[in-house]
């Protein structure tokens, strides 16, 4: 673990799956809940809010809080001040009934708290981009074995075709398919999967065509082994390490690319809090709250270090330069 | 050569033919009457009809894809739906910008990608290298419409260089010829930049790379040995690892044009991207098939024009493709 590049992923890595994994019980604000949009709406990073519990379980938010003679309290709300008599408090000490949360990242033009909001994204972000990784690796895989197990017509047949759709620019041909069958999780994922397992293809095909000649293959096929199962327990263990450099690497393109369908409103619809979604959500109150696409951005940025680094380093120490690293994307 | 050449167009050609077929068969994939699936709802006055006329619908499908593909090939895209005009006539329209957003981009992607290569060549392993690489790494993480975001805030609203959307000046028609060229350029600073950086971060990992293995090479050190200057040395290097560099920008150029279509969002370019992105929020069908052609085409130029170069940049690929 000497190397720079494990520490690196692993320090952005593990933090992020594990909120992720654990966000229903951080003890978070609920994601979508607008709970007060005049006091909470647009507040900057680092704020603090003065909240008031009342006796019936309700809560008061408030712009300014002020001390009444009787016990009571005074509050603004906006420009209008309101009077909460000392029996409608929750407690008697303020300690009972007054409390002032920290919105970490601030909040959103509809009073919502980002902190949660991200976290929770991070969820969605990160299942579309594992499950259309693995959907892209698995198709990969199939076409990879087929075309290198089968050789001859079918070989040429299927790398012309790869060539073909790796020609067109791959966003364009998501929006096609976006706006062919429509919009949404299900759909986001599919048409992400479907549109990037030509490289994992062509790796496993070189895998497949390199070790289809070596002396354990050949003994196996020699011994009786049908097509199959050749490729099963032969050639697939073979071609696993490359197509793991491959999906890791894969994943972080994956998030990179649903966060801009979900930026142009093509993706995970709102008010899935996608990290795409956020940032669009935040380009309207751009000059006015800088933090509501800022923070969105800058999680999608460590993630996709995170598994570029974690990819970088396994391709170094497999010593597989086969699979084309940090290539230009798009 | 000339064959060689010759050969490339053809399977561009066909790359090309075979988008074009690859559009056909996933409207024909379509779950239910591809027509009323197509259609906005609620349905534009017209819009099937001349749908239903430019694609052949009752004709059997062998002559639903010869139509389709002689509509394509005499230049008849048929009717935009939300414009109401030929497709041809708002793609005329819209290439202008995003050429030149490309081209911009393309040229800053060089600078910057050649620079910072060079500069981590000759700080290698030092701070400044590192620093580099961290930064090309992060650079590399970011998604370009969230790259513009930030540029647009940083840029645009704190520090009022540059303006935030559009392709000119409101009154940019009163100006002196060379006064709306200069406004024109000062609107297309900021997305270009942006479009460029974005893919420069790989292109300074390629550069040095490139650099890192010419220097280590015999002919730089006869180049030493000659008592060349260092700057000699390096830009003998440099010129060793420019063939590369051609592949890598011809393989960018995909990265140029799905980027252009966000960077346009981002700042309000009227260009093709911009066309794509309203023919999706419009529903309309026939643009969105055109822009996506027109896309593949521009990429498939692109590679053409990178193997060409590398052929003519090197005279060894040349003889060894020539022969094949």
């Amino acid at each position: 673990m000497k190397d720079f590049r494990y520490r690196g992923a692993v320090a952005l890595l593990v933090p992020l799956a594990l909120v992720a994994i654990l966000a229903p019980w951080l003890g978070l604000r609920d994601p979508d809940a607008q709970e007060d949009i005049l006091v909470l709406r647009d507040l900057p990073p680092l704020s603090r809010v003065d909240v008031v519990n009342l006796a019936d379980g309700s809560r008061l938010y408030a712009h300014e809080l002020e001390p009444d003679d009787d016990g009571g309290v005074r509050l603004r709300r906006g420009k209008r001040w309101t009077e909460v008599g000392a029996g409608e408090l929750a407690g008697p000490s303020p300690s009972d009934w007054h409390e002032r949360p920290l919105f970490l990242f601030g909040t959103d033009q509809f009073g919502r708290d980002l902190v949660s909001r991200v976290i929770w994204g991070s969820r969605i972000s990160l299942w579309v981009g594992l499950l259309a990784a693995a959907l892209a690796i698995g198709l990969g895989l199939l076409i990879g074995l087929a075309a290198g197990a089968a050789g001859g017509v079918v070989d040429g047949a299927l790398m012309r075709f790869t060539d073909i759709v790796l020609a067109v620019p791959r966003l364009f041909l998501v929006l096609l398919l976006v706006s062919l069958f429509g919009r949404g999780f299900g759909v986001t994922v599919v048409a992400l999967g479907v549109t990037s397992w030509m490289a994992a293809a062509r790796l496993v095909r070189g895998e497949v065509l390199s070790l289809r000649e070596r002396g354990f293959v050949q003994a196996a096929r020699a011994s009786g082994a049908g097509p199959l199962q050749v490729a099963l327990w032969h050639l697939l263990p073979g071609a696993a390490p490359p197509l793991l450099i491959e999906a890791t690497l894969r994943v972080g393109e994956t998030i990179l690319l649903e966060a801009t369908l979900s930026f142009l409103g093509l993706g995970v619809q709102p008010p899935a809090a996608s990290w795409g979604n956020l940032v669009s959500d935040g380009q309207q109150s751009l000059p006015d709250a800088w933090w509501i696409s800022t923070f969105p951005g800058v999680a999608i940025v460590l993630t996709v270090i995170g598994l570029n680094l974690l990819g970088d380093a396994l391709r170094d120490r497999w010593n597989r330069r086969s699979v084309v690293g940090l290539a230009p994307h798009g | 050569m000339l064959r060689y050449a010759l050969r490339r167009v053809a399977a561009g050609l066909l790359v090309v033919l075979c988008v074009i077929v690859l559009n056909f068969a996933l409207l024909e994939l379509l779950p239910g009457d591809a027509a009323s699936r197509l259609a906005s709802s609620p349905p534009r006055p017209g819009e099937l009809e001349m749908w239903q006329e430019w694609t052949c619908a009752d004709c059997p499908i062998h002559e639903r894809l010869g139509s389709w593909l002689w509509n394509f090939a005499r230049g008849d895209l048929g009717t935009s739906f939300s414009r109401q005009r030929p497709v041809t006539a708002c793609l005329r329209d819209a290439l202008p910008p995003t050429l030149a957003l490309a081209t911009f981009a393309a040229l800053v992607n060089l600078i910057v990608g050649i620079a910072l290569g060079l500069v981590s060549v000759l700080r290698r392993n030092r701070a400044g290298d590192q620093l580099l690489t961290a930064g090309a790494l992060a650079l590399y993480a970011m998604p370009t419409f969230w790259l513009g975001l930030m540029a647009i805030l940083v840029f645009g609203f704190w520090l009022r260089w540059f303006p935030i959307s559009s392709l000119e000046s409101v009154g940019n028609a009163a100006m002196t010829p060379l006064g709306r060229v200069a406004d024109r350029l000062w609107h297309l600073a900021l997305p270009a930049l942006v479009l460029g950086l974005g893919s420069a971060a790989a292109m300074s990992r390629f550069v040095r790379t490139g650099l890192l293995e010419s220097l280590t090479e015999e002919f730089t050190r006869a180049t030493r040995a000659r008592g060349a200057g260092f700057m000699r040395v390096l830009f003998n290097a440099l010129r060793h690892s420019a063939v590369p560099l051609l592949q890598i920008l011809g393989l960018t150029l995909p990265v140029l044009v799905s980027g252009s279509l966000v960077v346009e969002v981002v700042f309000s370019l009227p260009g093709m991207g911009r066309l794509a992105f309203d023919a999706i929020m419009a529903e309309d069908y026939p643009l969105l098939q055109a822009c996506s052609v027109l896309a593949t085409s521009l990429v498939v130029a692109g590679s053409l024009f990178a193997d060409l170069g590398t052929c003519l940049a090197d005279p060894r690929i040349r003889l060894a493709r020539s022969s094949s």
